[in-house]
């Protein structure tokens, strides 16, 4: 190729790093993913000045160098990337004084919210959506019971495994296993989910 | 890790991120008007996310971008005496491989003319005092930005021809990094419609991984008749257009070939059917499908190419392509279907 070779990627072995200049890049032209991103901060937030600073933090916490890069081996798209860091976000919003500490730092924005740390309401929120989690998680177990693969994806994911390769040794199965698993996990998580929110008070 | 480090619910954690990816993924595909429009119903203002986006990016010291993708400009009038090659047009002219390694030598060999024509201009001119006869001035030369820029461009190229083979070789990851890191060189490329069709590819070829994954075993391919209607009505709009079908021995590749042959018939497309012919000893079997679009076709079959593989995906039915073609031949789009 002479004076256009390209230099060999320096990613460690099973890992597949994406640099924070490409992903500025596919942030910065990917309309869509944007869009789609703040409808997910919509979902999570339900209130437009809680989404749009939700998905500002994300797209901070995604390109601040002392976190974790995004590697594509654990998530294949930027929009899997970045809605996995936006879910961890909004779940450590009622564990930590999110509000306070996000308009620390923008000083041009008045609190939407007060935020204290031992707010009791806070802390109730907290425990419930913890509580709905691992209830909803109980279901889905329910619905794949003996189906060995996608209850050892999440027994490992809840011990903190990731990607696809992770899993299959974990598991002791082949990766096309693991990502059929996950496919299976997600039809099933969709209908606990609709089911979920289908109950009188869900909302 | 051990059974007691599990953390409760952690495991729907999982499933949230997986109901994110795909939430996310299917509203980045909606066309641009119907996301607005979505935006809008649930109180979103559809203009905020890039303003939103880009507040962060200069906070933190980084490139912002412009408000909307603007069109590939138009190329750089050529400096004098060398042309210069728009290899924007010449990609999108979809010449054969080996056409677009020359385009890209020669892209290099401009880059150097190039340089010969700045020492050239920076040489003294005639002072303007000195009487003689008008000698028409040359133009100036490449500026150094545009020197940088041609050479970017012929990078890209290369990445992108990298890019076409593990693509060719379903690769997928390593594709898609060949591609961005293309991307970064030359965001203009990214309008050429190989490029474009490369981008497709990937996606397919990563849902058709999950779908084989997912059925973990061969189910028959088959046109269900929900999806065969709607692939009649989407490929009527191309009516006329012809297109060979050629099917391996195989049963199962025989069945969806009829299937399909029926199907594009019925959408008034002129087809061809023919038997694959078997490999020879030593090559390997066709597998899945590929569609095939002669370099020499016109922007109606090059349009009715990629609708075509986007109306397969909708039928759950994968076809890599569409790739180049020799010239010629009995018609402009060639499908193979192979073994499942």
């Amino acid at each position: 190729m002479g004076a256009t070779a390209i230099p060999a990627s320096n990613d460690p072995p099973g890992r597949d790093l994406v640099s924070r200049e490409e992903l500025v890049l596919i942030i910065g032209r990917d309309a869509g993913l944007r869009d789609a991103l703040l409808g997910w901060a919509m979902s999570h937030t339900r209130d437009p000045p809680n989404a749009e600073d939700l998905f500002q933090h994300t797209i901070e916490h995604a390109l601040d160098p002392k976190n974790a890069a995004w590697d594509r081996a654990h998530y294949a798209t930027a929009g899997a990337f970045l809605g996995s860091v936006m879910n961890g976000l909004a779940r450590n919003r009622l564990r930590s004084p999110y509000r306070a500490r996000r308009e620390d730092l923008d000083e041009t924005k008045a609190a939407h919210v007060a935020a204290p740390e031992a707010d009791p309401e806070r802390q109730l929120r907290m425990a419930r959506d913890e509580r709905k989690r691992i209830d909803m998680e109980e279901d889905l177990r329910a619905r794949i019971a003996g189906k060995t693969i996608p209850l050892g994806v999440l027994d490992w994911s809840a011990r903190g495994a990731k990607g696809n390769r992770e899993l299959a040794d974990r598991i002791g199965c082949t990766i096309p296993q693991v990502v059929a698993a996950k496919q299976l996990l997600r039809e099933q998580g969709a209908i606990v989910k609709a089911k979920r929110a289908s109950e009188p008070g869900a909302a | 890790m051990t059974d007691d480090d599990r953390k409760p619910g952690g495991g729907w954690e999982l499933i949230e991120d997986l109901l994110a990816e795909d939430e996310i993924e299917e509203q980045r595909a909606m066309p641009a008007e119907e996301r607005r429009a979505a935006m809008k119903e649930r109180g979103l203002d559809p203009d905020r996310a890039h303003a939103l986006a880009n507040e962060v990016l200069a906070k933190l010291g980084l490139p912002t971008s412009a408000p909307a993708p603007a069109p590939a400009p138009a190329p750089a009038p050529a400096p004098a005496p060398a042309k210069v090659i728009d290899l924007a047009a010449e990609r999108k002219k979809r010449r054969p491989a080996w056409v677009l390694a020359l385009v890209a030598a020669a892209a290099l060999v401009v880059v150097a003319g190039g340089g010969g024509a700045i020492v050239a201009l920076n040489m003294p001119g005639p002072s303007s005092t000195t009487p003689g006869p008008t000698v028409p001035t040359a133009p100036p030369g490449p500026s150094p930005e545009e020197v940088a820029q041609q050479e970017n461009r012929a990078k890209a190229e290369e990445l992108r021809k990298v890019a076409a083979t593990e693509c060719a070789a379903e690769k997928w990851g390593d594709c898609e990094k060949s591609l961005g890191k293309a991307s970064r060189l030359d965001p203009q490329g990214e309008d050429a419609r190989r490029v474009k069709r490369m981008h497709s590819e990937v996606d397919r070829g990563r849902m058709q991984e999950l779908s084989e994954a997912k059925r973990m075993g061969a189910i028959p391919r088959f046109l269900e008749s929900k999806a065969r209607a709607e692939l009649v009505m989407r490929l009527s709009a191309w009516k006329g257009q012809a297109l060979r079908v050629a099917c391996a021995r195989d049963p199962e590749a025989a069945s969806i070939c009829t299937q399909l042959v029926a199907a594009f018939t019925s959408a008034g497309w002129n087809v061809a059917r023919a038997a694959l012919p078997a490999p020879p000893p030593d090559a390997g079997v066709v597998h899945g499908m590929v569609l095939e679009v002669a370099t020499d076709a016109d922007d109606r079959a090059q349009e009715a190419a990629d609708d075509l593989v986007g109306a397969l995906e909708s039928a759950y039915l994968y076809a890599r392509g569409p790739n180049d073609a020799p010239p010629g031949g009995d018609a402009p789009l060639r499908l193979t279907i192979g073994k499942q």
